[in-house]
């Protein structure tokens, strides 16, 4: 119907002339704006392949600026207890730049500190690129495996790097003058955190570890210990999920926790489970056997 | 496609109604697709002939066309808008 006049093509569609004058500009309205939106896609993913496939020393691919990776998991459904003057402290160190260590006892809640600063506002301003989080843990960790994580979080491909130290130089140049927060999780020795310290100038670096020597190594003496809560603040946790906790039993879990939030956390838990249902008995034989 | 990452800008007046009304008046005739303003938007390679573009042009036409058509029952014959 291409070379078709367009009253008959209207009344061959049985719609009026006006009508059909106005669907007609409509729907060349609408193939216009839809080729528009492809055009742009199009030439905005060959931007993007483009910025992808420039090389560093010949040998790393550089990044996609406009990422802002946030690796960090985010916030527990309970708030962090007892902890606002740390967190004022770390923050503030954090603001400088500087390479900071938390260390204390497994339980301490080191990893909710470094997940809550993470999450807050004040921090996520001033590391306005985002945060790079990895978790080592205790063994043998492959170092390279994990920094695919970064590559990845960066835009860059990790298969096209080869070696660790390719994979920490094309990180070190993609966070170029970004500013990131880097946090490096449960570290058990110096060696494997200090392979993830890859920031720039713009960057401050996090480590949270059990083992002091790790934590000098990392960060100097900005080592913030990160002790067990008192029992004010221990209770105000536990009641974060069972409110209704009387105040021998709370004594007695204090106890028992020893003031270690991953303990009290388990416990909350596992008697809010045992509360739900809203049976006292049920709550009492609870806590009479904790088996978080 | 990164949300963050600004999009270029195009001229407006390209997929105009005007221009869209001028490249389907073209539909039938990938030479003259070809020549089109639309057809030089590298849909195909920038060194690609005119035919080549014009047919890229017209698939992505197609495409368009296609993806705009109503759903089915929506639209009622029979009876004079």
């Amino acid at each position: 119907m291409h070379n078709r006049k367009p009253d008959y093509l209207a009344d061959a569609l049985g719609l009026v002339r006006g009508t059909f004058h106005q669907e007609q500009a409509r729907a060349l309205e609408m193939l216009g704006s839809w080729l528009g939106e492809r055009q742009l896609m199009r030439e905005h993913d060959q931007a993007r392949k483009h910025s992808q496939s420039k090389r560093v020393d010949g040998a790393v691919l550089i990044s996609d600026p406009s990422l802002k990776p946030f690796l960090a998991p985010s916030r527990p459904p309970h708030s962090l207890v007892g902890r606002a003057r740390l967190i004022n402290e770390i923050k503030q160190q954090l603001t400088y730049g500087h390479s900071l260590a938390l260390q204390g006892l497994p339980g301490a809640g080191k990893t909710a500190l470094a997940i809550a600063l993470a999450n807050d506002d004040a921090v996520r301003q001033r590391f306005r690129d985002g945060v790079l989080w990895i978790g080592i843990g205790r063994g043998d960790p492959d170092v390279q495996a994990l920094m695919g994580v970064w590559l990845s979080a960066l835009g860059i491909e990790p298969a096209s790097v080869h070696s660790m130290e390719d994979a920490a130089r094309a990180i070190h140049a993609a966070i170029g003058t970004r500013h990131l927060l880097v946090v490096v999780d449960d570290a058990w020795d110096s060696e494997g955190a200090l392979a993830f310290k890859l920031g720039g100038p713009n960057c401050a670096h996090l480590v949270t570890t059990r083992l002091p020597a790790v934590a000098i190594d990392f960060a100097g003496n900005r080592i913030l210990k990160v002790d067990e809560l008192d029992d004010q603040a221990s209770t105000a946790l536990l009641q974060q999920f069972v409110p209704t906790l009387e105040n021998t039993d709370v004594q007695n879990l204090l106890h028992v926790s020893g003031g270690l939030p991953l303990a009290l956390t388990l416990m909350g838990r596992y008697l809010r489970k045992a509360n739900f249902a809203s049976q006292p008995s049920r709550l009492a034989r609870a806590i009479d056997t904790p088996r978080p | 496609m990164h949300a963050t990452e600004p999009m270029p800008q195009l001229p407006p007046d390209l997929f105009s109604r005007v221009s869209i009304r001028d490249v389907l008046k073209r539909f039938h005739n990938a030479g003259q697709l070809g020549e089109h303003p639309l057809a030089h938007l590298h849909w195909v390679d920038a060194d690609a002939a005119p035919l080549e573009r014009g047919t890229a042009l017209r698939e992505l036409l197609r495409a368009g066309i296609e993806s705009l058509r109503p759903d089915e029952g929506e639209l009622r014959w029979g009876e004079k808008r």
